[in-house]
């Protein structure tokens, strides 16, 4: 299988890579990290938009 | 997103988190509440600059294939289902995806949807997270 796909200078991961530790803001303005719930699996539904 | 609330148990010991990118419309913990995802403990996550989306491969569709027969016709049976839907000025040509994470914070199964009625159904994120297994 290939590799998974670059696009604009941006490394793109796929299945078996590890999610890069990103900090992402909670609805309470704390920063959330993947990292934090290692141990568990986690489930991202990455949204569209607010509509 | 309603069938990842109504499903929501079926995730085991799983973390949850619905993620976007903006909060201009609707700030993040007025839509967790508009869905109702308070009452799950599923976190709204904010992803200003779109990193987590880039990362995963998560592109902008072309505006013929977002407004899609396909997307009107979802749209429309969110409305029947009495579903209120809001104007939007955010960028509605970015697509979403949906990704499973193994204990060990690498990818185990990823969605990239070239549109958005293309979303996987819930089931099939729940059987993903089952193949891990508990810990």
């Amino acid at each position: 299988m290939d590799g998974p796909p670059r696009s604009g200078g941006t490394h793109v991961i796929g299945v078996g890579d590890p999610v890069p530790d990103l900090v992402l803001i909670d609805h309470d303005g704390a920063p959330w990290h993947v990292s934090e719930h290692r141990g568990r699996p986690v489930v991202l539904v990455l949204h569209r938009h607010l509509a | 997103m309603a069938a990842v609330r109504d499903h929501h148990d079926r995730f085991a010991d799983a973390h949850v988190a619905v993620v976007t990118f903006a909060g201009g419309v609707m700030p993040a913990a007025a839509y967790r509440r508009h869905l109702g995802l308070d009452e799950i403990d599923v976190p709204v996550l904010v992803d200003p600059d779109r990193a987590m989306y880039r990362a995963l491969g998560a592109s902008r569709g072309s505006l013929r294939r977002v407004w899609s027969p396909g997307t009107l016709a979802m749209y429309a049976r969110l409305l029947r289902a009495g579903r209120r839907l809001q104007r939007s000025d955010e960028d509605t040509r970015q697509l979403g995806a949906d990704v499973v994470i193994d204990r060990r914070g690498r990818v185990h199964r990823l969605w990239l949807p070239d549109g958005p009625d293309r979303r996987p159904p819930v089931s099939e994120l729940v059987d993903a997270v089952a193949e891990l297994g508990r810990g």
